[in-house]
């Protein structure tokens, strides 16, 4: 959900004149865009989340200089992925481990291609249809509804190690779906 | 599944370890495909999460970002205070110039004394504050032990001030820190793989001896995976209520003003309630707690109980339709205006009128206290010898499945009480806990009566669960989520001639805190 930028204008003129609370507003429109944009930085859903609220934040401090007849989506998209570049650069530093890899993160951080994003999404869909019951269910538990693997676990009357390898299965199967059907082309 | 898949799927969940992460690359290294495999997991990754449709951010960023202007406020305040010339005192005070040199040299004595003493005074005060300046300024990057892999609102005390630390700093020497109340943190050995998770509201110190670590929990609660110690040398972590003595392992423990709680996940930990006594080693799988006057014991850890960071706090309106008003300060909420619930029922029989009521639902608390004074007056036109008039007042939490310690009182002005605990739990939690006060008051009694619940709880052991709680009046507790004055006869009342009663309750009080 995005908003008309008058809307988003009348919301920043309430922030701009103290009313902090209704800076919620925008995050509840914009929340799944940021997120889309730093959920591809690995690490755990915690950091993930950790990075959406920073972006916000972020964003928050730098709203002096937004102009309120921009689109506001594509201004905090920016800043998210300011933010993700900043914790991949950040990780690799600290690690010192998988260098070459999230540098093939990094550029396509520098060149969003909504395009093939929407490709892969697209065939995404069709392997998931494809994955036993089971493993599709974990799947929506996990990303979409946000479940720990702990309450994972006990929903399926399994160990929290099981049903992180059970995830981990769905994972492999679904990417070598999306190999065979040349989404990552 | 082979062991490069393996350490994949770690690096997807980001739980890999650095051990983990050199291993990964060696056999990337060694792997044709494996770099290929592994970027594709990561996009893989990436398009799945996108498919989130819940999201937690609404009320923590208002939250971190008001948080956030106060401390800008604080700031832009002193940046003001400290332009302007320093307040003098005209008084003579204990650090005036005379009492460096003696009153009777101030008055007497030759003219250079008085210049000499305030130079000497001023050269002191000059090199306190430079120490001070120095300890406050010396930035917290540095080639020091600890890495801040995650933090939000921690600080660490330099000199006379409290800093705030940001991830991917380094903590030199034996920092003291603190994080506030939604403030979490992760720090990690950089010497070994020892890593230490502060919870909010939390004061710690990391202290190293000859003959180990030594780390003391002012208050607070920590997570802790302590690589393995070296013989004779184990990191010990002080509470005021006793030492926990680590040799290699991953535990929680928590520090309250009444008790301390040591939960083990893996390895063992001995938990000693003071240093001359032998403590209990708490093996993985469970939990104990020190506390005063009372022997340790080992208790089981239920599945999924095990402390997560970061805490939450989350009040939630879900049902306000009263004259009441309620503000939430800090981590109290308040009845800042009085919810009145008028009745008059010229036909009697059960029934409900409107209300309001908050429900508190938290997901991260170890001790809750709520207490709620009820005042009903009643006011009868016409007498009814002999009636009794039952009423209830009560309060309720449902929660998951969770052992609480409990604290419970009630009581009502100069009428009999009663408490029931207990009852039946609701389809989607493990239990409740009722509190129930009873009053048999004659109904020919027209007045006041002022009822008062108050209600501690403690969960046991600290864990995430949620609770929610509710106050009602009547004679049994309402179907749905509203403060109702409910008055009900055994018979209707045209039986006895009753013409009209009046009744209105009047919630005085309605406080929910969590208490440390």
């Amino acid at each position: 959900m995005t908003l008309e930028p008058a809307i988003v204008g009348a919301i920043i003129d309430r922030i701009r004149g103290g009313d902090i609370d209704a800076y919620a507003e925008l995050v509840v429109a914009y929340q799944s865009e940021v997120w889309k944009v730093v959920a591809a930085v690995p690490g755990g859903m915690s950091q993930i989340e950790e990075l959406v609220q920073r972006t916000f934040v972020q964003a928050y401090q730098q709203l002096d200089s937004f102009e309120v007849r921009r689109d506001f989506g594509p201004w905090l998209r920016e800043i998210a992925r300011n933010q993700a570049r900043m914790e991949l650069r950040r990780s690799v530093r600290e690690s010192g481990r998988l260098q070459q890899y999230y540098d093939v993160l990094l550029r396509e951080f520098d060149s969003e291609s909504e395009v093939m994003t929407e490709a892969l999404e697209e065939t995404l869909r069709s392997c998931r249809e494809e994955l036993p019951p089971l493993l599709n269910q974990i799947i929506a538990e996990r990303y979409e509804q946000a479940l720990s693997f702990e309450d994972i676990a006990a929903r399926w009357g399994r160990s929290v190690a099981a049903a992180r390898q059970l995830l981990s299965r769905a994972r492999v199967m679904l990417r070598e779906c999306v190999d065979r059907k040349g989404g990552f082309a | 599944m082979n062991r490069l898949e393996e350490l994949m799927a770690l690096v997807m969940d980001g739980l890999a370890t650095d051990a983990e992460l050199r291993e990964l690359d060696a056999l990337l290294d060694a792997d044709e495909t494996g770099g290929r495999r592994l970027v594709h997991l990561f996009r893989i990754e990436s398009a799945l999460r996108s498919s989130r449709v819940r999201f937690p951010l609404t009320t923590s960023v208002p939250a971190v970002l008001r948080a956030d202007q106060g401390r800008r406020l604080a700031d832009s305040v002193l940046d003001q205070v400290r332009r302007l010339p320093r307040p003098r005192s005209t008084r003579t005070t204990l650090f005036s110039p005379e009492w460096f040199v003696g009153l009777a040299f101030w008055k007497s004595g030759p003219k250079w004394l008085p210049a000499w003493s305030a130079a000497l005074a001023l050269a002191a005060v000059v090199l306190v504050s430079g120490w001070g300046v120095w300890n406050s300024f010396k930035p917290v990057d540095g080639s020091g032990p600890w890495t801040v892999v995650q933090a939000r609102g921690l600080e660490v005390r330099r000199g006379w001030r409290w800093q705030t630390v940001e991830p991917g700093a380094t903590l030199e020497g034996e920092p003291r820190l603190r994080t506030g109340l939604q403030g979490n943190a992760t720090l990690r050995g950089k010497r070994e793989a020892t890593t230490v998770a502060l919870g909010g509201q939390t004061r710690m110190r990391l202290e190293h001896g000859s003959s180990g670590k030594r780390w003391s929990l002012d208050q607070g609660r920590i997570e802790v995976h302590a690589a393995h110690q070296p013989d004779g040398r184990p990191l010990r972590i002080s509470t005021t209520h006793g030492e926990a003595e680590v040799v290699g392992t991953t535990f929680s423990l928590s520090a309250r003003k009444t008790a301390t709680w040591l939960q083990v996940e893996e390895g063992s930990v001995r938990l000693h309630p003071s240093p001359e006594q032998q403590g209990l080693l708490v093996p993985a799988g469970q939990f104990s707690v020190a506390t005063m006057g009372r022997a340790l014991e080992l208790q089981a850890n239920r599945p999924g109980e095990i402390l997560r960071l970061p805490v939450a706090l989350d009040f939630q309106q879900a049902f306000h339709d009263g004259d009441g008003e309620w503000r939430l300060e800090g981590t109290t909420l308040h009845q800042v205006r009085v919810s009145h619930v008028p009745m008059s029922h010229p036909v009697w029989g059960t029934s409900d009128s409107p209300g309001s009521a908050y429900i508190l639902k938290t997901t991260a608390w170890d001790s809750i206290e709520l207490s709620c004074d009820v005042e009903v007056e009643r006011t009868i036109h016409d007498e009814v010898p002999g009636w009794i008039w039952p009423q209830t007042f009560g309060l309720r939490f449902y929660f998951g499945a969770t052992t609480f310690q409990f604290n419970a009182e009630g009581g009502g002005a100069g009428q009999a009480a009663s408490l029931s605990l207990g009852g039946p739990g609701s389809p989607d939690s493990g239990g409740t806990l009722r509190l129930t006060g009873r009053t048999q008051a004659p109904l020919a009694s027209a007045g006041r009566g002022l009822h008062h619940f108050r209600l501690q709880l403690w969960r046991q052991p600290a864990g995430d669960c949620h609770v929610l709680g509710r106050v009602w009046t009547g004679p049994s507790e309402p179907e749905h989520w509203a403060i109702d004055a409910q008055f009900h006869l055994d018979q209707p009342l045209t039986q006895v001639g009753m013409q009209t009663v009046s009744c209105s309750a009047r919630f005085h009080h309605f406080q929910v805190s969590l208490i440390d």
